[in-house]
This record gives structure tokens, C-alpha cells and sequence, in this order.
């Protein structure tokens, strides 16, 4: 009969274990930081952030916390030699496995409900009065999810420890399972997962019920009408089969683990003596233990476990992930698709942690087979010892990195997919450098640190900052925080893989000499399993090994500073924290310039000049300032933009009276006053570097055979800017800045009287150099082409002022053009582009409807870019759109798309002409309705007058579908959608509310009102406002469609109400729901 | 009483550990004498009830320990042959554990067993200090104190004077012999010295057999008159049986059985249990 003191004491002993506080105080401290990196304005996101944490506790942290403390309690006899001991003892298996097992699964449940406390005081403490409501749903939360999955953990690792008898193996089910569901959470597109899709519907479905933490039945949108699929039904049956599943295999325990072992270590029968390594004859000779270590390391069962785990996750994720492009299209895969879904996210995290293992089974042969003491006493000398262990490990980082290959490359077989066999080798010469860097540090380590749990602890940190973005999210943004890690990016197919060599090989360059340094210590102060000898210091200081680890450390030292160099001049190592600090410090120098008369931009001359080897671009500008306002000015503010590049400034006929370099900006006195309609010229230099480490992530590109020069985020600014004021209210408290009045596009009043286009717009005559493989390209038209000095020159210019956000581009494509009436489409791409590209389509409709529709395009030809993977799908600049090649021309439509995402995107973009370069601009406290919102109406007439109605109605399936799934709070009341700042708000909320106003007052209506609002706009000169737009539909539409537009567009209704009460429901097709 | 009868037991690969051992142990000391690999630790395992034999049976006081292992653990004591201990917890802290895992109360009264225990075994100044941290003598005596929690009338020791120095040695052997009382106390070695200090009665395993069992004294009283000892060996062709050669103060003395003198310079001498033990793994059987 078991009593309370069974418990405690049970407690009394776990809670002496340091491994079990080491867990805690570290799970604890990264749910806490993960809270605190939230920063939610409204409440809608407070609540989003809240279960977003609350689902992140169980889905990322249980596994961990349930596969380290779990062995702690079932299997600490075993593994601390009591087996026999406790086996005599009168508890019977049930109670040995009631105490243990409620222990283990008590223990989950309260760090789950500490750790969602935490969340919950985090989050409110800016948001005060909110406590009470989010501890509610915390505890919601936690009974509904935590309770179970901790149950679930528990049972199941408990099977495995009474299973196995060994904490590896537990380790290896808890890491398993954690991967496995992060597998499945992508392929079932989760919010919690970026970059996440729905592989497979039924999938889907099936993980509503199944889906151990009930994730995505809490995150999925809840079926409406049917109460067996109601989500609480199937979070409710999905827990009761979870634990059913778990009562069975308690039950099924019939073997304790110190049973096991008491089995296992009675005697055994003499065994046949195996050679090391059989199958490798030329290894039986090799020098020192290496063969018996690598034996020892790769015949393991769990090593052999996790190979074969490896498998079964990386082979569905190639060979399913391989074709995917984005949601509802696909690629038509090679080898670097397939290689590219596991060599740069999964394969180097994975295989340093399988790195771990071998390297404490490679470190610790001895000592696990009770020969440290023995071999502590041979004449085996320590650097022959450690090299052993260090050839055994890379070997192994070897076969890791052949296995995957070989997975990736069966996956494309049975893909029937191309193969490059060059493709392979390349990434994998790229990887491999990392693992072993990685073997060779662990190595060391397990060489330094007698304490085998201490070692194994220390790698587990390097692994865990190495491969996660832990240390970013604690302010540490040199990418040397992250140990032993490669910033390699991801190839795609216009950058290709080149880039990543001269990166690998400056933080190989600074790691090898850590690594080097950290063995050869290793050798001197290699333990051998016994305790550290006292150390003379003058001994140590005149050893030569200890001039060379200074020789090494100072060489690694000094290749930091390199790579620290190159990326300051990156600008990556600026903190979001510093550019909100700089931000506060602008405004608050600098705003009271806002109501000073400053000059405007009128005219650019550039010269842009793209070195040959591809890292570095000069830009000389030269800017013609008009003074449009009524009064003279004699000083001129002129500021840095968002680059922070080196630069120099001068005016004509001012000098420079104030610097202040900590925000960028410089106070010219003019000689003698602007007056009104006088201009003076600023002349801007600049040379713009990109070392290899640079993120591609990005518009500034600069490598040989691609660059882009995002003018508008360099060229320097006039004035004070509105734009850059902090706008975070958290944020103006923490620096001390006052409220900002922010008025949202819904209640803005009418424009004062100051607010004209013409500040916002400017005539550029562009010169682009670039070596005569590249082909320049610049706003406006191309007047002129020719060659000088070995280099191609191209001379834009634009028929009119246009909207000031140049920029400029060096590609390796011609440009291949089509007429479109009166205007060209040009398209800069690789490969073929027939006349029915769909990209091509979509740029040549758009243009065709707006420009007749509309208003007309401010120019004579509109560029089509193919671009690399920057960071976005795509960008339109005025005259000149970037879209991922990617996507867009290498992708096609899935099967069941009902759709093609590069005609939608296509249309989306050229309409940016339109709905960014002709209205939406100007109005600083205008949101993106005007901009994006308007685009995706653009798409919806496009889509259907390209491919009819049934592909309009699969696109808006998929924006509904893509609301439903971005909303963790969807019966939450929002923000109206003129109002609107989330993106799933402006993309597809929008798409939604106008499909609905299309039937409700129909296209005319609204085309007609964005033709009247672009008139006006032409006609006065000065912005629109989104109510603007808004006011002429309703006028147009008259006292009819009055409700549906409220509704649709001002109202802060949930989106499922208002469309039921604007009789738009239905519109959505069933399986949407 | 704990009667065993037809203990069988092989292991995988054909290694017979116990066969066929039928053992009547009362209540006292009982000593299990045999070489290393004899089956002993099974045996005593086996005893325990912690390793399940393949055939035969064990009976302490009508009590069917195989059938009804919890039972008998209720009122055993047990000292395997090596255990280890959790780390960073006390022997004190390791005890109280142990303590309530044997189903005694967590109280006033269990802490004075514990007290006691470890004066007992010698311990009390160590009581705060990590198991982990003792000597083997030291981990020794926690053992004997652990098998002592809940005063069990059975306690089965393996090995209990391995890793002892000789005081320590001499401390557990007047441990032991206050102990046994009413209880069965069964203690395995293959150090003959410690049975003759602690048993009356012992057995003699060999090859997973009990070769000889009964009163040490009538045990060696059989081989009165046939032990012979010698500073040299018999000569060749002598049908003596050599039992053993040991150096004593640096000269060579040859110990042989046999019915009749094997040459002009042995003379017989008493019988001792070593004698015994050592004819009886000779293979011959005298008696």
C-alpha cells in the first residue's frame, strides 16, 4: 500500500539530482525568453502571443523537459548501479511504476503550469488589466493541453525506459517524437511553424483528432455547423484515445528497468569475440584504438536508432518538400531542391547532436566499460588517445553526411527527379566543414572536462546556440555567439552556391583555430578518467603547446576582428533595440524641424558604377533641391537613410553647420537664403560594400552576377521624416518620448493644406556602368546603351517625375520585351518566356486594365525582374518589379491550385503602379489598404477574367483559408481593414472583403470610384486617403451598398459577421470550412 | 527455516549455474563457500527471489518465495555482491529512502532504526557524506545497514568482506555473529577464513553443485588422520593428493591428503576447513 511518504520520498531523492534543476531553470528561461522578445500593441495580439507561448510550452519545451527528466526517475537505479539493491526490495511493479510515473508526469504538469504563469506575467505586465483574463485562458490552455500531453510524455517514455532500460534510448524517443511532430506540424501547416503548408488535407483532418497536443485542432478553424467535428469534441476525443493509448502501454510494462538490468547483468555465457570493424580488413591495422573506438561508436543500437529515425525523417521530407514551391504550387524538382529541404536547417543541427553522442561514447569507451583505470595506467600516450577519438568522430560525421546524401539522392529516384551529381558534392563540401569543426570541439571537450554529464551539458549549450536562434533572441547578434556554426544561406537558383565559400571560409578560418587550440589543450590537460593533477603555473607558461594554443586563439582573435569588420559594414550587427534607440534620439533632436520649410527633391542625376568582382557599388548623385514652400530657408536637414552607408554630403553654396553622427543627419547654413522657386544642388558619394557575409535576404545585393542597389533606402533624406518616428507606444515609454497622436486611416480628417504629391516625386536621369557581362537597369526609359573602357554603359530616363524610390540593378539577363497598346512589358529573366508565361499574363492584363481603367501609367515600359530568394516574394518599385524566380517562373500550379500563384502575383505586383506609385503615398498615417489591399482586388478581377469565376472562388478559398488559420483569436473584434497593419489583414482578409463588395456593388462600382479617386488626385496634386476611396465608392454604389462597404472596409466587426450580415457567406466554397 | 530444493538454472550459451542444489538453512549463520564462478551469486539471487531459477524451489518459514516474491522481500534483507548508490544524496537521506521503498514508516521511529544502524555499522560520522564518496569498506557497511532496515528474518549477504581491511573485516564479523539470533542469515564468500570465524554450518558449491554441506566441524572432523604436510613435495608416483602450496615466513609447506604418510618428511597435522574446501574442488571424495 503506498503512502504519501512514498512520494515525497520518491522527491526527496530526485530533487538532489542537478540534472533535474539544470533542465528546469534552463526550459523556464527560454519560455521567459520567448515571452519577453513579444511585444503585442492590442489586445487581439496579446491574446495571439498568449497562446502562441502557451502552445509553443508543449509542443517544443515538453519534450525536451519530459526526455531529460523522465530517466531521472525511471532509470536512475539502473544507471546508478542500485538495480540489484532495489530488487530485493518489497515494491511491486505497480507501485514502483505509480510512484514514478505520477511523479514524472506531476513534475511536467507543474513546470507547464509554472512556465505558463510565467508567459501569462510576462505578457501582462504591459498589459496590466489583462492578468486576470489571460491566467484564465493559460489555465485553459494547460488543462486542455498540458495535462494530457504531460500524461502522454510520461507514459510513453516510461514504456521506452522499462523497454530499452537506458537513458540513451529515451533521449532518442523524446527527440523522436519532437521531430516528428515538427514534421507533421509543417506539413499541417501550423501557425507556429513558419513556412509551414498543408502537404495533404487528410492529414490534415486526421491530426484535428490525433494530434498529440491538440494544436491544430485549437489553431485550425472550427467547424461551424456539425457538432461531432465541433473542435472541443475533437480535442476531447482526440485526449481520450491519446490516454487510452497511454493506459495500454502502462499496462503492457511488464520488465522494470532494474529488473532489465538485474537480467542483464547476471552472468552470460561466453560470447564469439568479434574483430573491430570485420568489413573494413585495412582498418584492423589502423593505428592506435581508432578501429575499436569506431566499432564501439557506430555498432550501437542507438546510434544505429537514430540513423535509421534520420531516415524515416528526412526521406518523406525530400521526397514530399522537394516539389514544393508555396502553397498550391510546385517546382519541377533537381538536386538542389531536394538537397536544399534538409542540408541547411536540418542535417548540421541533427548531426551535432548525434555528434554529441558519439563523441560521449567515443570520449568514455574506457569508463563505460570500466577500463578507465586500466587505460588511465598504460603508456598509451593522451595526443594518441584523442587523435583516435578524433579520427573515430569524423569518420562518423562523414557516414552521417554520406547516409543523408544517399536518402536525398533514393528520395529523388523514387521522385524520378534530375539528378546533379556536382550539385551533391558541392553542399556537401559545404557542410561537411561545420561537422567537423564540431567533432573535433567535442572531442577536446570530452578531453577537458572529467565530469561526463558537465561535458556532455557544455555541448549541448554549443549545440543548442549553434543551431537555434537562441542567442539573437538574447540580444547577441554576432553571428560568433553561435558556436561553431557556418552562416551558410540556402542556394537558390540565380545566386547559386558560390557565394557561400568565402563565408565558410572566414568563420572556418576563426573556428578552426579555436578547435585547434581547444585540442591541443585537450592533449596537455587530458584527464584519462582521472582527477585533475595540481598545475604549476611556470610549468604551463613555458610549455611550447601553450605558446601555440596563444598563437592560435590570437589567430582566431584576429579573424574575428575580420569578420567583425565585414559585418559592420554589412550593418548587421545593429541591434533592433539600438535602431529604436537611434530612432528616439532623431526625433528627439530633430522633430521640431518637421514644421520648418525644407526643400524638395525635383531632379536625380546618378551614376552608378558595379564593380566587376561583384561586392561593391559606387554611387555618385546628384540632387536638384527646389524650395516649394512660401518662405525662404537658410538651413537644410539632411539625414541618412535606412542604410547606414559611408558617405559624403555637400550643397552648393552652404557649409556644414551641425554634424551629429550618432543619428546620421547634418545641418547645412546656406550662404544665402532659398526663396521660394529657388533650387540648389546637393551632390551625395557613396561607396557601397557587401562582404561574402552579408545576408542575400535582402534588396541590397551586390555579387558578380547579380546586384541590386536599393537607391531609396540610401540616398540621403531632407528633412525630418515622419516615417522613422518610433511608433511602438512601449517603445516611446522606454525612451521617453511623448505619446504619438496616432490617428488611423479610418477617422483621418481631411488633408491640410500642406500635403502635396510633388514632395514625394522627382525626375531621375540615371548612367549605369557595369562589366559587360551585366546589363544595367534603372527607372524611366533606356535612352541610350554603349561601351566604354571595358564596360557597358546604359543612360534611363524618365518621361516625368515618378515616385522617389529609385533603385538600380546590374543582371546577367537582356531584356526581352512585348507590346502591350502603347506600353512595353519587359521581363529580365534566365530560360525561356513564351508568350503564355504566366508571369508575362498577368504583368500584361493588369497593365491593359489599370492603364485603361484607371489612370494611365506614368512611363512607357514596365520591368519584370526574376530575382533571388531576398526575403520576399516579390517588390514593385515604380517602373520596376522584383519577383522571385522561384516562384514565378520556375514554379507551376499544383493540380489542385485552381489557380496560378505567378499570374496572382504578377497581377499584384504591376498593380502596385497603380495602388503605391500613383495613390498610396504621401499620408504618413495611411496604412496598406491603398497599397496592398487594393492590389488583391486587382487580383480578384484579373484571376477572373484570365481563368474564370472557378478560379476566383479557389482563390478566395485559399485567402479565407489563410485568415482562418493566421487567426489564434478569430471571434476577437479587429481593427478595421483601412486600419489594418497585421498582414493576413491586408493580403487575405482583403481579398475576402472585396470578393464580397464585387457581388454586393459590383466591379464598376469600384472600379469606378478607384477611377475617381486617381483623378482627383492627378487633378489637386495632393494624396489620397483610404476614406477618399472609401466616400466615392459609397456615392457611387449609393444607399444600397452602404451596409456591405461599412461593413466590409470601417467596421471592426469579426470577418465571418460581417459577411454574414452583408449575405456573403455563402460565397466561400465548402471545403473552405 | 529456508528450505531449497532442485535449484536449476542455465544460462544462455549452455553455462549450467546451478544444478540441481538442495539446501535446508536454519535459522543462524550459514555460510556458501565456493570459487569464483561456482554459481554462489546466482544461487543467492535466486534466494532473493530476484532472478527466477528454471526449475526447483525456495521455502522460507512455508512461504513459496519464488510464487510470492514481494512477500519474502518483506522480510529480507539483502547485500548484493556490488551496488551502487545515487549520487549527490546522503547515506542518511540514501537510508531513509530505502527506509520507506521496505514499507516502514517515515517517522520518529524508523529514523531511530536508521540512528542505530548507523552507529552499528560505524557510520554516524558519515552520515551526511554522499555514498558515492566512501571507501569500499564504508559502502561495505551502508550495505549491511540497508540489508538491516525493517529487521529482516532473512538476510542474504554476497560477498559481505569484499574491499574490507582487517578491522573492518573483524568489526563486521562481530556484526554479524550479534545479529543472527532467531534469524536465517546466509552469507556467500569464497574466503574460507570467513565462514570458519562466523558459521556453524555451511555448504560447499562447486560447478553449480553442492559438493559438501553440513556442520564445519564434522565437516573437517572426516579428514582427521589424512592430512599431510611437508616443506617438499611428494615424490612422483605418490597416490597422496596435493590440496595445496603455500610459502609460510618465506619456506614452501606442501599439504597433501592422503590415508598413508607420502614420504619420510611429511607428518600429519590437523584437518582444517581450507582442507576440506580444497579436496572438495580436487574433485575427490573422501567422506
Amino acid at each position: 500500500m503506498l503512502t504519501r511518504a512514498d512520494w515525497r520520498s520518491e522527491w526527496l531523492i530526485t530533487r538532489r539530482h542537478p540534472l533535474l534543476w539544470a533542465v528546469i531553470a534552463g526550459s523556464t528561461a527560454l519560455v521567459a525568453l520567448a515571452a519577453s522578445n513579444e511585444a503585442p500593441r492590442t489586445d487581439r495580439e496579446l491574446y495571439e502571443s498568449a497562446v502562441r507561448l502557451g502552445l509553443l510550452v508543449p509542443a517544443f519545451i515538453l519534450p525536451f523537459l519530459a526526455g531529460a527528466i523522465t530517466p531521472v526517475f525511471t532509470l536512475r537505479d539502473a544507471e546508478h548501479g542500485m538495480d540489484d539493491l532495489l530488487a530485493a526490495y518489497p515494491q511491486t511493479p505497480r507501485d514502483w511504476l505509480t510512484v514514478r510515473l505520477s511523479s514524472v508526469a506531476a513534475l511536467l504538469i507543474c513546470l507547464g503550469a509554472v512556465q505558463h504563469l510565467a508567459i501569462v506575467g510576462i505578457l501582462a505586465a504591459d498589459h496590466p488589466g489583462k492578468f486576470w483574463d489571460l491566467l484564465l485562458r493559460a489555465g485553459k490552455l494547460v488543462a486542455l493541453v498540458h495535462v494530457p500531453a504531460s500524461l502522454i510524455w510520461a507514459c510513453v517514455l516510461a514504456r521506452v525506459s522499462c523497454a530499452a532500460g537506458k537513458a540513451s534510448m529515451v533521449y532518442l524517443a523524446a527527440a523522436f517524437g519532437w521531430l516528428a511532430y515538427l514534421g507533421l506540424a509543417t506539413l499541417t501547416d501550423t501557425p507556429l511553424i513558419a513556412g509551414s503548408f498543408v502537404a495533404w488535407e487528410p492529414l490534415r483532418t486526421a491530426m484535428v483528432l490525433v494530434d498529440p497536443y491538440a494544436i491544430t485542432a485549437l489553431v485550425n478553424p472550427p467547424p461551424v455547423e456539425s457538432l461531432p467535428l465541433s473542435r472541443y469534441l475533437a480535442i476531447g476525443l482526440g485526449r481520450a484515445g491519446w490516454l487510452v493509448l497511454c493506459y495500454l502501454l502502462v499496462r503492457g510494462i511488464k520488465t522494470l528497468p532494474a529488473s532489465l538490468a538485474a537480467q542483464d547483468s547476471s552472468v552470460r555465457s561466453p560470447g564469439r569475440i568479434r574483430r573491430p570493424l570485420p568489413w573494413l580488413p585495412g582498418l584492423r591495422e589502423a593505428p592506435g584504438c581508432f578501429a575499436l573506438l569506431l566499432r564501439w561508436t557506430i555498432a550501437d543500437k542507438f546510434f544505429l536508432l537514430a540513423l535509421a529515425g534520420w531516415a524515416v525523417l528526412v526521406f518523406p521530407e525530400v521526397f514530399g518538400g522537394m516539389t514544393y514551391a508555396e502553397q498550391l504550387s510546385q517546382l519541377t524538382p533537381d538536386s538542389r531542391d531536394a538537397l536544399n529541404r534538409v542540408m541547411w536547417d536540418m542535417a548540421p543541427p541533427m548531426g551535432a547532436l548525434l555528434l554529441l553522442y558519439a563523441a560521449d561514447r567515443a570520449s568514455r569507451m574506457s569508463r563505460m566499460a570500466g577500463m578507465d583505470g586500466l587505460t588511465a595506467a598504460t603508456a598509451y600516450s593522451s595526443w594518441r588517445l584523442l587523435a583516435a577519438q578524433l579520427a573515430c568522430l569524423w569518420v562518423v560525421a562523414l557516414i552521417l553526411l554520406v547516409f543523408t546524401l544517399l536518402i536525398v539522392l533514393s528520395a529523388q529516384l523514387a521522385a524520378q527527379s534530375s539528378i546533379q551529381p556536382g550539385e551533391y558534392l558541392q553542399q556537401a563540401g559545404q557542410i561537411v566543414t561545420g561537422l567537423l569543426l564540431t567533432a573535433t570541439a567535442f572531442v577536446a571537450l570530452h578531453g577537458i572536462v572529467r565530469s561526463r554529464m558537465a561535458a556532455n551539458l557544455i555541448g549541448l549549450v554549443l549545440v543548442v546556440l549553434g543551431h537555434s536562434s537562441l542567442a539573437p533572441a538574447m540580444g547577441l547578434l554576432h553571428p560568433l555567439w553561435k558556436p561553431l556554426s557556418l552562416p551558410l544561406e540556402v542556394p537558390d537558383h540565380v545566386l547559386g552556391l558560390d557565394r557561400n565559400w568565402s563565408a565558410l571560409a572566414s568563420f572556418a578560418v576563426a573556428w578552426s583555430a579555436v578547435c585547434a587550440a581547444a585540442m591541443l589543450f585537450a592533449v596537455r590537460a587530458h584527464h584519462r578518467g582521472l582527477p585533475y593533477p595540481q598545475v604549476a603555473l611556470r610549468r604551463v607558461l613555458l610549455n611550447p603547446a601553450t605558446v601555440a594554443i596563444v598563437l592560435l586563439l590570437t589567430g582566431a582573435a584576429w579573424q574575428a576582428l575580420a569578420i567583425q569588420r565585414m559585418l559592420e559594414s554589412d550593418f548587421s550587427l545593429v541591434s533592433a533595440n539600438e535602431r529604436a534607440q537611434r530612432r528616439a534620439a532623431y526625433e528627439r533632436r530633430y522633430a521640431a524641424w518637421l514644421d520648418r520649410p525644407q526643400p524638395q527633391v525635383a531632379a536625380v542625376y546618378a551614376f552608378v558604377d558595379f564593380a566587376a568582382d561583384g561586392g561593391r557599388a559606387d554611387l555618385r548623385v546628384t540632387m536638384q533641391l527646389v524650395n516649394r514652400s512660401a518662405a525662404s530657408i537658410d538651413r537644410i536637414l539632411v539625414g541618412r537613410n535606412l542604410l547606414d552607408v559611408p558617405a559624403t554630403v555637400a550643397i552648393d553654396s552652404a557649409a556644414i553647420e551641425a554634424r551629429d553622427p550618432a543619428t546620421g543627419q547634418a545641418v547645412f547654413r546656406l550662404i544665402a537664403p532659398m526663396r521660394p522657386g529657388e533650387t540648389r544642388t546637393l551632390r551625395f558619394a557613396a561607396r557601397i560594400t557587401r562582404s561574402p557575409l552579408a545576408s542575400s535576404r535582402s534588396l541590397l545585393i551586390l555579387s558578380s552576377h547579380f546586384a541590386s542597389l536599393p537607391a531609396f533606402q540610401i540616398l540621403p533624406v531632407i528633412g525630418y521624416q515622419r516615417e522613422f518616428s518610433l511608433r511602438d507606444p512601449a517603445q516611446r515609454v522606454q525612451f521617453r518620448l511623448p505619446p504619438l497622436a496616432v490617428v488611423p486611416p479610418s477617422q483621418l480628417g481631411e488633408l491640410g493644406p500642406g500635403s502635396s504629391l510633388d514632395r514625394y516625386q522627382t525626375t531621375f536621369e540615371t548612367v549605369i556602368s557595369t562589366p559587360q557581362r551585366l546589363h544595367g537597369v534603372g527607372p524611366g526609359e533606356l535612352v541610350r546603351q554603349w561601351n566604354e573602357g571595358g564596360r557597358s554603359h546604359f543612360l534611363f530616363r524618365t518621361d516625368r517625375a515618378i515616385r522617389n524610390a529609385p533603385a538600380f540593378f546590374a543582371l546577367p539577363w537582356a531584356a526581352r520585351r512585348w507590346q502591350v497598346g502603347s506600353l512595353t512589358a519587359e521581363i529580365r529573366a534566365p530560360g525561356p518566356i513564351g508568350a503564355d508565361n504566366p508571369s508575362l499574363l498577368g504583368m500584361r492584363d493588369t497593365l491593359t486594365w489599370l492603364n485603361r481603367e484607371m489612370a494611365p501609367y506614368p512611363g512607357r515600359t514596365l520591368r519584370l525582374i526574376a530575382a533571388p530568394e531576398f526575403g520576399s516574394s516579390g517588390f514593385a518599385l515604380p517602373q520596376v518589379m522584383l519577383i522571385s524566380h522561384r516562384r514565378s517562373f520556375r514554379a507551376h500550379p499544383a493540380p489542385d491550385a485552381g489557380f496560378d500563384q505567378a499570374y496572382r502575383r504578377a497581377v499584384h505586383e504591376t498593380a502596385h503602379q497603380w495602388f503605391g506609385h500613383a495613390i498610396g503615398y504621401g499620408v504618413p498615417e495611411e496604412r496598406a489598404f491603398l497599397v496592398e489591399s487594393l492590389a488583391k482586388y486587382a487580383e480578384l478581377v484579373m484571376v477572373e477574367r484570365r481563368y474564370g469565376s472557378g478560379a476566383v472562388r479557389a482563390l478566395v478559398d485559399w485567402e479565407s483559408d489563410r485568415l482562418d488559420r493566421s487567426r489564434l483569436a478569430p471571434a476577437m473584434v479587429t481593427v478595421p481593414l483601412l486600419d489594418a497593419e497585421d498582414t493576413e489583414d491586408m493580403y487575405s482578409r482583403a481579398t475576402v472583403a472585396f470578393a464580397c463588395l464585387r457581388s454586393r456593388v459590383g466591379d464598376a462600382a469600384l472600379v469606378a470610384a478607384l477611377r475617381e479617386t486617381a483623378r482627383s488626385s492627378q487633378q489637386t496634386g495632393r494624396p489620397v486617403r483610404s476614406l477618399d476611396f472609401v466616400q466615392a465608392l459609397k456615392r457611387i454604389a449609393g444607399k444600397a451598398g452602404e451596409p456591405a462597404i461599412d461593413r466590409m472596409l470601417t467596421s471592426n466587426l469579426p470577418i465571418a459577421v460581417g459577411l454574414a450580415r452583408s449575405g456573403c457567406a455563402g460565397d466561400r466554397s465548402p471545403q473552405a470550412n | 527455516m529456508l528450505e531449497v530444493r532442485n535449484l536449476g538454472k542455465t544460462y544462455r550459451g549452455g553455462v549450467k549455474a546451478l544444478d540441481g542444489i538442495d539446501l535446508s538453512i536454519p535459522a543462524g549463520m550459514y555460510g556458501l563457500l565456493g570459487p569464483n564462478g561456482a554459481g554462489k551469486s546466482t544461487l543467492m539471487r535466486t534466494m532473493a527471489a530476484i532472478q527466477l531459477p528454471d526449475r526447483g524451489s525456495v521455502v522460507f518459514d512455508g512461504l513459496d518465495a519464488l510464487a510470492d516474491p514481494v512477500a519474502l522481500r518483506r522480510r529480507l534483507g539483502y547485500l548484493p555482491q556490488a551496488f551502487g548508490a545515487y549520487p549527490h544524496a546522503s547515506c542518511q537521506t540514501m537510508l531513509r529512502h530505502l527506509a520507506v521503498l521496505k514499507g516502514l514508516p517515515d517517522d520518529a521511529a524508523t529514523a531511530r532504526q536508521i540512528d542505530a544502524l548507523l552507529d552499528c555499522t560505524n557510520l554516524t560520522a558519515h552520515a551526511a557524506r554522499a555514498v558515492t564518496t566512501f571507501s569500499g569498506g564504508m559502502r561495505q557497511r551502508f550495505g549491511i545497514a540497508q540489508a538491516l532496515l525493517g529487521d529482516p528474518a532473512l538476510l542474504i549477504l554476497d560477498e559481505p568482506t569484499a574491499g574490507l581491511d582487517p578491522e573492518e573485516r573483524i568489526r563486521l564479523y562481530n556484526l554479524l555473529s550479534q545479529l543472527s539470533g532467531d534469524r536465517v542469515v546466509v552469507l556467500s564468500t569464497h574466503i574460507v577464513d570467513d565462514i570458519e570465524q562466523l558459521c556453524s554450518k555451511m555448504a560447499i558449491i562447486h560447478a553449480g553443485k553442492v559438493v559438501a554441506q553440513g556442520n564445519i566441524a564434522g565437516l573437517v572432523e572426516k579428514l582427521d588422520g589424512h592430512i599431510w604436510q611437508s616443506p617438499v613435495a611428494a615424490p612422483n608416483g605418490s597416490p597422496a593428493l596435493q590440496l595445496s602450496m603455500a610459502y609460510r615466513r618465506g619456506s614452501p609447506v606442501y599439504r597433501y591428503f592422503s590415508r598413508s604418510s607420502p614420504g619420510d618428511s611429511f607428518v600429519p597435522v590437523p584437518p582444517t576447513l581450507e582442507d576440506r574446501y580444497f579436496l572438495e574442488l580436487r574433485g575427490d571424495r573422501p567422506c
